[in-house]
């Protein structure tokens, strides 16, 4: 029924279904198979079509995501200030590879560069950003969400 | 060399979110002036004749795609400032829209009346929260000076200015592809020609201008474009801004003329290598860019045809010898791979299979089939994808093999370097 409330806030020309994903996908957390069919039928496309577009994007998840979602840019300037050892430590501290989707509670992601190098290694937490990062601030701020 | 700046000349002067502020420095005098005293054709001639080019890295003349576009007699031209940076090692356009966003749209209300737009658009990153903030602001206050809407200045133009939220795709920097995204549909790049110019947004002409290249069209109409063509070299005139990283006394943002060479972005820009490092390369253009080894400090990056370093979106990354260049290598390679849109095959299983061979040299499991297969993607994503995306990944790979920065991919050789 949400899903309907949100999409009459927009114009079903085809231009305004890249905002009415994100809004859908705001609401809950994901944009599900079921929002893509109401999104379809009052965009008047096919389901396929809304789908195509709504996977293709990183900051949409299609699938119901964990929990807690942690990020790390691994870009070659984060590469520079040793991500990849935060990376580790977070892997064995919390026994499970980035990507593995097995834990409900925790997901641990590789992201692309969201342009504050200089304040990098740049680490995201539910779309919150933590700047000049390091193994234990890392671990700390991991564990005051979980 | 002497201080010359454009764009980051009165950004501690001004504050980002006030319109007032933004006029006490000059600010909307050029608008005012091409409003004024230039039709579309004047203004598109001296944007010409300043030499200006695209800033978003491929560097086209800007003057000469505004003129394919004023000249087709289409009723509906659009306009759209490309703010979707997400080149890694890149945050100028972020830090210019944060900074002094009434500089941006200054540019863009300029070009739509140069071309005969009614309608203009950002395409921000959906990421740049601060960026978003700041130019929602800057575009309600124009709205307010009639500086947008309705009979701009009082002249006979209108134009509505809109923004339009990516969603984290790095291909939609991609012109065409970033035209796809405003559409509604997947952000997957198009077959050109035809070009935007001739068929862009809705199938009407459109100008996709970087965000940094518009900052600069202010300045070409306060000082003159003899004054801007008489910054830089002769082919790419006017500043740039560097955004420099890694293992320097002062990481940070930099605006220099275009000519500047690596050495001096390196030593004056930058303070010179951090104490107790070794350089080992410096990567210019960001995830994209080419390398410069120490015997290349002489060269100038620029957007010249027949540059040894392109200057790209103007990302100098530096990295030390302490750094292991096959992290670096699979960094890229991860990054490409992530963002690869999934349209031809030669990108999308190129790129998997090539971060699966950079994933074996890092664990050295690197074997003697690997190397065929290495020489064959990188010919592969060199010469046979759609879009400059595949190209682009194998850049800085190639250049690591050349300059013999990555020794261990020869074993046999490895030793005779030794000595």
């Amino acid at each position: 029924m949400i899903v309907n409330k949100i999409l009459l806030e927009f114009k079903p020309d085809k231009n305004n279904l890249l905002d009415a994903i994100k809004a859908v996908a705001r609401s809950k957390g994901f944009f599900s198979n079921e929002d893509a069919e109401k999104t379809a039928s009052y965009f008047k496309l096919s389901v396929a079509e809304v789908f195509s577009v709504a996977s293709f994007y990183d900051e949409i998840k299609t699938k119901e995501p964990s929990n807690v979602v942690v990020k790390f840019c691994d870009s070659p300037n984060c590469q520079s200030k040793n991500v990849e050892k935060i990376i580790n430590e977070i892997e064995i501290l919390y026994r499970q590879k980035v990507g593995d989707e097995n834990n409900r509670k925790l997901k641990i992601e590789r992201m692309s560069c969201v342009g504050r190098c200089l304040d990098g290694p740049i680490m995201m937490v539910n779309g919150n950003i933590y700047e000049k990062v390091n193994s234990a601030t890392a671990i700390d701020i991991l564990s005051n969400y979980l | 060399m002497k201080e010359i700046k454009i764009i980051t000349k009165d950004w501690d002067k001004i504050v980002p979110n006030n319109i007032e502020s933004y006029r006490r420095v000059g600010g909307y005098s050029a608008l005012h002036k091409v409003i004024r005293n230039f039709s579309p054709i004047e203004a598109i001639e001296d944007v010409k004749k300043s030499g200006l080019v695209g800033r978003g890295g491929a560097g086209f003349p800007t003057g000469k795609k505004w003129e394919i576009v004023a000249k087709n007699l289409s009723k509906e031209k659009y306009f759209i400032c490309n703010l979707d940076e997400s080149e890694p090692g890149t945050f100028k356009d972020r830090v210019i829209a944060e900074k002094n966003p009434h500089q941006i749209i200054e540019g863009i209300i300029i070009g739509s009346y140069a071309i005969g737009a009614k309608k203009a658009f950002i395409y921000l990153n959906g990421g740049f929260n601060i960026a978003r903030v700041m130019l929602e602001q800057a575009i309600q206050q124009a709205y307010d000076n009639n500086l947008l809407g309705k009979s701009v200045m009082g002249a006979a133009f209108d134009l509505d200015l809109e923004i339009f939220f990516g969603a984290g795709a790095y291909i939609c920097g991609e012109e065409t592809a970033l035209i796809n995204s405003m559409e509604g549909k997947r952000g997957e790049p198009r077959n050109r020609p035809p070009f935007p110019c001739d068929c862009g947004l809705f199938g009407n002409p459109t100008v996709v201008n970087n965000g940094e290249t518009l900052a600069n069209i202010p300045f070409i109409f306060k000082k003159g474009a003899d004054k801007f063509f008489a910054i830089g070299t002769r082919d790419c005139p006017g500043t740039k801004l560097f955004c420099v990283d890694g293992a320097v006394k002062r990481p940070g943002l930099y605006e220099a003329p275009i000519g500047i060479t690596v050495e001096e972005i390196l030593n004056n820009l930058a303070g010179g290598i951090k104490d107790g490092f070794e350089l080992s390369f410096i990567q210019i253009g960001g995830a994209s860019g080419r390398l410069a080894v120490s015997s290349m400090f002489g060269e100038i990056p620029s957007y010249s045809k027949n540059a040894k370093i392109p200057l790209g979106s103007g990302a100098v990354l530096v990295i030390d010898k302490f750094q292991d260049p096959k992290n670096i290598a699979l960094s890229w390679l991860r990054f490409f791979q992530r963002e690869s849109c999934g349209k031809c095959v030669p990108c999308r299983e190129g790129t998997f299979r090539l971060k699966a061979i950079l994933e074996r040299l890092v664990n050295g499991e690197f074997d003697k089939n690997d190397r065929e297969d290495l020489d064959k993607l990188i010919w592969v994503l060199d010469n046979t994808t759609f879009c400059a995306l595949g190209k682009f990944s194998v850049v800085g790979l190639k250049d690591l093999i050349k300059y013999k920065i990555i020794e261990e991919l020869n074993p046999v050789k490895k030793k005779k370097n030794a000595n």
